[in-house]
């Protein structure tokens, strides 16, 4: 589905990229809608198209023989979905789901692994993304293992706060069990102790942060090596 | 005025810190049981007091928890009411507490506040 109102320069990677290489890439771009609850790829499937969001989150899931979902990464405007395809390979790794609703553009596979065999600049912003990427991945599987749940809460809403850049976030309680792999009841009970000591509001669907800065006080190492990491990487620094 | 006790039965780790530390929040005593076997030992010898049983069990329907829930209330000789708290659920039944006979409830929580209203209900916290 096109929409009008998405710009390309609210992507970091498109943004980022020289005139001329833009240009080239320009005409392969696709506007697409980002439909909450939507399935961008599926684990083992051939993926068609990356994805490069303007708004909104991706998330990037890993499933179990029983069923049972984890997040183990996000992708927001700051990067690309489907980042296998330029790793030698043609199926995705894990399921990648719309978590927030939002908008981006999405590129065939062929043309993008095209474009990035010809644009160094492509493959300069692109192997950066990718180690930013790994951090979250990394730091996601320890925060997961070692930290307590209100921990993993904490850094998950602060995390999806910065890139949306809004406090509030519509969320409902059952996508917030999965990404945090836990069940309903948890994640409510450490939503109520946020809520409680005034850092949020929990309502049905919708989180609001109202003390970021109490928040981030609050959240574990994890959060602040992924923030300071994609920092990092968005002020093209090595 | 004295508070009332809560005897939560919860098997799982990550909720059940929580979850007692914010009874404890809004002014409930609690005992704990980490299972259904901890709840039954706790309750053999008659002696536990409690104003509400409270019980979150992994992996099993609502309907079998509560009757496990009622086994145990029946081997300590508690007159409680009990409330189940339900895991998996659709959209259709969040934010309901399904009354399931005798005072008890089936609560399929929607938000943060729904738990305590409803033990607000079976029995007020302290003051």
């Amino acid at each position: 589905m096109s929409n009008s109102t998405t710009r390309i320069s609210e992507n970091y990677i498109l943004n980022s990229l020289p005139k001329n290489e833009c240009e080239r890439l320009l005409p392969h771009l696709e506007p697409v809608i980002l439909e909450r609850g939507e399935f961008i790829f599926y684990t083992n499937e051939t993926v068609k198209y990356v994805y490069f969001p303007t708004s909104g989150i991706i998330s990037i899931t890993s499933c179990s023989e029983e069923g049972r979902s984890i997040e183990i990464a996000s992708v927001g405007k700051e990067g690309m979905a489907g980042i296998d395809v330029l790793l030698g390979v043609d199926k995705a790794a894990n399921e990648s789901m719309v978590q927030i609703a939002g908008a981006g553009y999405r590129v065939r596979t062929e043309i993008i692994r095209s474009l990035y065999e010809e644009s160094p600049a492509l493959q300069k912003l692109l192997r950066r993304y990718i180690h930013a990427l790994l951090v979250l991945i990394s730091q996601t599987a320890v925060c997961n293992r070692l930290h307590l749940l209100d921990q993993r809460l904490i850094r998950w809403l602060l995390l999806c706060r910065d890139r949306i850049e809004s406090n509030h976030l519509p969320l409902t309680q059952e996508f917030l069990s999965t990404m945090l792999g836990t069940n309903r009841p948890s994640v409510t009970q450490s939503a109520i102790a946020l809520q409680n000591s005034g850092h949020i509001e929990y309502k049905r669907g919708k989180v609001s942060i109202l003390n970021a800065p109490a928040l981030e006080e609050l959240a574990c190492e994890c959060y602040h090596a992924v923030k300071d990491e994609y920092d990092s990487y968005q002020n093209n620094q090595t | 005025m004295t508070k009332p006790t809560v005897f939560l039965i919860e098997e799982n780790d990550d909720t059940r810190p929580a979850l007692r530390q914010n009874l404890k929040d809004y002014n409930y005593n609690v005992t704990i049981a980490i299972d259904e076997e901890d709840a039954l030992n706790r309750v053999a010898d008659g002696t536990l007091k409690a104003d509400v049983v409270l019980i979150n069990l992994n992996d099993k329907p609502p309907e079998e928890i509560l009757e496990i829930g009622r086994n145990i209330r029946q081997s300590g000789g508690l007159k409680a009411p009990i409330v189940v708290i339900a895991q998996e659920y659709g959209e259709d039944l969040e934010g309901k507490d399904i009354s399931a006979g005798e005072n008890d409830y089936i609560s399929y929580l929607g938000d943060g506040e729904q738990l305590f209203n409803l033990l607000s209900r079976l029995t007020p916290p302290a003051a």
